[in-house]
């Protein structure tokens, strides 16, 4: 769910496996698009979305974390 | 399972902003110093994705009496009321120090040239928070620390303190390989930051919507405690608020006013966007938002409308280094304008505000550990200063101090494999967030935002139960499985201590609401310390002096 990956994009490095905190991210197969193995994890801090080299990564904000605003 | 035995002069637990301070000072007067972190110490932690406010007294900015910055230090939600008052003046005469360090290492700590002090303010008063760009902090704390010769080994869940006649062995599990990693340290700096997920987050099913690092689930408190040393206050609790749903600390650095749907100011400190101030409301009003829900009078909007696009460019700008860049993608995305748009607030889930006791040196109450930050709640400033403190006391301390040898532990260490390997090789059984929102549940309702001693006896029975079922039922299927089901364990560890702990407050004091004892009672201004007796729990209350 929450970090989306642009499979097109994606260069296979692995910086998002190595920064995420929530260890939502796994590189089961080496070279190939990390799987968000642990998406109920992800705070939403955006920090695979910095480190991304080639901008791959969007977060998709849960329903639930909706703002509310007048 | 695979052991690995490291030796060191100090273990820094905990690769966060006070874990990284600790390291590079104890690096710095001489000893090799390792940091374990349970995640990657460039992005974990709170403060993984920055932060802008920093407390501090600067003497070319504030003048030469640092009283009245002391004074707001005590009234500040970092803490200050339950702390001595040695601890409080070191922090505030140091601090300025470590702003100069940090600025010296490359983290922006002024803006636009000079010393920024804005938001958290009340007018007429003294402004303590130093604006500062966090944004990248931790990679520089990173680089600094390795510059120095400190060895970093990300990915490890250091999970056990083991306290031998004295020497300290201290276990981690790596947290996607089959490690277990034995320390035999010198000195050992406690700093996991806060212990959240002990309560429910403010979004059902969504437990990580919290909003302090979800990952930070109190092992070092639960592992100072099992060493022997004092944990203080872990009864009283605190809330954070901010927009609604969407659980970001920040609160601080929005330029707008509180208002109710009408449009009428909840707080009397500002009418209008105010850069300087912010609005103190929800700082001070803790209960602001439930109180106006509650009433029916809710909600209370975050209203910026009015605000210069100078000061709305600002404001920006410091959310952004505050971790908060994930919210401005999402505003964007959903096209809602905070110029226009006024947006709900409210206080999200509880935490423990206390934890390990450590002193103005970084000394807990036992001989070689030490603690600093979050262990017991500080914000950045406090975290950084006390870090820093804290690995010089255990840098020197392990100048004299012999190397303990892990092979007198043994018995213990092959207890805590064991529990490990059973845990990964049950069949069947409830996996960690099963057990997690269980105590949750637990705790919202028997030691939540209301307690009475028969709320809390009856808790503490439903606890242990639940403590029992964790220790001899729980699954893990990997190992991530395996890091998180180590913090569930210390998170119901902790729990039990909290219920105890809340039973012998008989007063009502900072998110520890007694229903049958409902005020203040100044007589208990004090620590409530809870340690490890030969047969449980022991209590004793410590007076503080200012
Ligand atoms: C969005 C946001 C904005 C904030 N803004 C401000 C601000 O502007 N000013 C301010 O004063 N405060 C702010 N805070 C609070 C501030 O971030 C914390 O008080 C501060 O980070 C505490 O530092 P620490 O080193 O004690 O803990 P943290 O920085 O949280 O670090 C804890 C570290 O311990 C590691 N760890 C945890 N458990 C284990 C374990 N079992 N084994 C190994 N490692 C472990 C974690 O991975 C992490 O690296 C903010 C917090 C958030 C979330």
């Amino acid at each position: 769910m929450p970090p989306l990956i642009d499979e097109n994009m994606c260069t296979h490095c692995g910086a998002c496996v190595d920064v995420c905190q929530s260890d939502v991210f796994s590189m089961r197969v080496e070279d190939t698009v990390p799987d968000a193995t642990y998406a109920d994890d992800c705070w939403h801090c955006g920090a695979c979305v910095m480190e991304c080299p080639v901008q791959a990564i969007t977060l998709r904000i849960p329903l639930p974390m909706m703002v509310c605003y007048k | 399972m695979k052991e690995e035995i490291i030796q060191t002069d100090v273990l820094c637990v905990g690769g966060g902003i006070a874990g990284l301070m600790a390291a590079i000072r104890a690096s710095e007067v001489g000893a090799k110093v390792i940091v374990a972190d349970k995640a990657n110490t460039v992005r974990s932690g709170s403060a993984g994705l920055g932060n802008d406010h920093f407390r501090c007294y600067i003497p070319e900015v504030h003048g030469p009496d640092m009283k009245p910055n002391l004074e707001s230090l005590v009234r500040s939600q970092v803490g200050g009321p339950m702390r001595q008052g040695v601890f409080l003046r070191t922090w505030v005469e140091k601090s300025f120090d470590i702003v100069k360090l940090w600025e010296s290492w490359g983290i922006p700590m002024r803006y636009e040239g000079r010393y920024e002090f804005a938001g958290h303010g009340l007018p007429g008063r003294i402004l303590a928070s130093l604006k500062y760009a966090g944004k990248d902090q931790k990679s520089v704390l990173t680089r600094e620390a390795r510059k120095r010769g400190v060895t970093v080994i990300n990915r490890v869940m250091m999970f056990d303190l083991i306290n031998h006649n004295g020497n300290l062995v201290a276990l981690g599990i790596d947290t996607r390989n089959d490690r277990l990693l034995v320390f035999e340290a010198k000195s050992v700096v406690l700093g996991t930051g806060l212990c959240t997920r002990l309560y429910p987050s403010p979004t059902p099913g969504h437990m990580f919507n919290i909003a302090y690092s979800p990952n930070n689930t109190g092992d070092g408190r639960a592992m100072a405690y099992r060493a022997g040393a004092a944990l203080a206050n872990i009864e009283l609790t605190m809330r954070w608020a901010g927009p609604k749903y969407f659980a970001r600390c920040g609160k601080g650095t929005w330029i707008g006013v509180l208002r109710d749907p009408e449009g009428k100011p909840i707080g009397p400190f500002v009418t209008k966007p105010d850069r300087k101030l912010g609005d103190m409301a929800a700082d001070i009003w803790h209960s602001a938002f439930e109180d106006f829900a509650k009433s029916g009078k809710g909600p209370v909007y975050m209203d910026c409308s009015g605000i210069s696009e100078e000061d709305y460019q600002y404001m920006r700008h410091w959310l952004e280094h505050e971790g908060n860049a994930s919210f401005l993608d999402y505003l964007e995305e959903e096209k809602i304008d905070l110029k226009e748009r006024p947006v709900e607030f409210s206080t999200y889930e509880m935490h423990l505000s206390g934890g390990v006791y450590y002193n103005e040196k970084g000394e807990t109450s036992v001989r070689g550990l030490y603690a600093a930050g979050d262990e017991l709640f500080g914000g950045i400033s406090g975290a950084a200063t006390f870090g820093w403190i804290a690995g010089d006391s255990a840098g020197s301390y392990s100048r004299n101090a012999a190397l303990p040898d892990a092979e007198e532990a043994r018995s213990h260490i092959e207890a805590k494999k064991q529990e490990i390997r059973q845990m990964l090789g049950r069949a069947r059984g409830p996996a960690w967030k099963e057990a997690n929102t269980a105590l949750q549940q637990i705790m919202q309702e028997y030691a939540g935002p209301i307690r009475s001693e028969t709320l809390l006896n009856a808790g503490l029975t439903h606890v242990r139960r639940l403590k029992e079922k964790v220790r001899t039922t729980l699954v893990a299927k990997d190992r991530h499985d395996l890091a998180r089901s180590l913090e569930v364990i210390n998170l119901v560890d902790l729990a039990e201590l909290l219920f105890l702990a809340a039973l012998e407050r008989k007063e009502t004091r900072a998110g520890h609401v007694r229903v049958d004892y409902p005020f203040t009672n100044p007589l208990l201004d004090k620590l409530l310390l809870v340690r490890k007796g030969d047969e449980g729990p022991v209590m004793e209350w410590k007076a503080l002096q200012r």
